[in-house]
């Protein structure tokens, strides 16, 4: 099998997926986290925000989304995703 | 010449009252549109050759064709070409118009990328549909591979460089078995899919 490296022209579309891919860094996911939830940027190390509740951490996460015009990731205490809010 | 490009959600655009935040809304009629377009495309002499776009949401499918595949003398058909049922529509179709048909599959390298440019893309669509054509178009493509010989694959790889932009490499193989044994290595169940979004420490 042999590998060949396409080079893309920067189409409006290629621009457009690549914006996406810049905005999706600043996703926020709400994870559980220790006895609360916590608010994390995708692919953080460190957590973003510390919350007693779920709520809490969806509103704050949602607010930062809002801003960046990116979504909101709620996963549930077993770590699955079960609901997306966007704001793009 | 150019090749004739049917975009589905280029066709979205065009129905009167379309908005990006209500896409899955309009996807039935302009399905439809696609067809209608993809019909009359194959009822004209040339092209001779009809690509057939395979791949999940947000996969980076539409960026090659802008850029690449475009220059090629071919109608190509740019969905994601998750049910088998679409896929033998389109190829029966093609042949029967006497087409040399080509699948090319677009498989991103990494699910969790595709999931957040599927997330902050302009056009919303539910997130399950990211998991059944992520799942749909790797079965499909496989059931493709088994049992069509003469329909050529050609697989693309999506992948990102360290500016975190968009790159794609085409994968060459020197046989039908080297491909099918490939793609039958590509296929990701649904929970497969779920647990690879869900880890955010990607």
């Amino acid at each position: 099998m042999k590998k060949l490296k396409i080079n893309l022209k920067q189409t409006d579309k290629v621009l457009a997926y690549n914006g996406a891919l810049k905005r999706a860094t600043r996703i926020n996911h709400v994870v559980k986290y220790q006895n609360g939830w916590a608010v994390k940027k995708n692919g953080a190390q460190r957590v973003s925000g510390i919350f007693n509740d779920q709520g809490t951490a969806i509103d704050s996460a949602s607010k930062m989304a809002r801003n960046d015009r990116s979504s909101v990731v709620i996963h549930g205490r077993d770590g699955k995703i079960r609901d997306v809010r966007r704001f793009n | 010449m150019p090749a004739i490009v049917i975009d589905i959600d280029e066709c979205k655009k065009k129905i009167p009252g379309y908005t990006p935040t209500k896409a899955t809304e309009y996807h039935t009629e302009s399905a439809k549109i696609a067809d209608k377009l993809f019909k009359n495309a194959l009822s004209k002499k040339t092209p001779k050759k009809v690509i057939l776009m395979c791949g999940g949401s947000a996969s980076g499918k539409s960026e090659l064709v802008s850029s690449e595949l475009i220059n090629e003398e071919a109608i190509i058909y740019d969905s994601t070409l998750h049910t088998q049922e679409g896929a033998k529509v389109k190829i029966r179709n093609s042949v029967g118009k006497g087409k040399l048909v080509e699948v090319c599959a677009l498989l991103p390298e990494s699910i969790s990328k595709s999931f957040g440019v599927f997330l902050t893309r302009e056009r919303q669509i539910p997130v399950k549909i990211f998991y059944v054509t992520h799942v749909g178009s790797r079965q499909n493509l496989l059931w493709i591979a088994k049992n069509f010989p003469q329909v050529k694959i050609r697989i693309y790889i999506g992948k990102t460089d360290k500016y975190n932009k968009l790159q794609v490499f085409k994968y060459n193989y020197n046989s039908q078995s080297e491909i099918v044994k490939f793609i039958e290595e590509q296929q990701l169940s649904e929970s497969d899919i779920i647990n690879l979004v869900s880890d955010i420490k990607q």
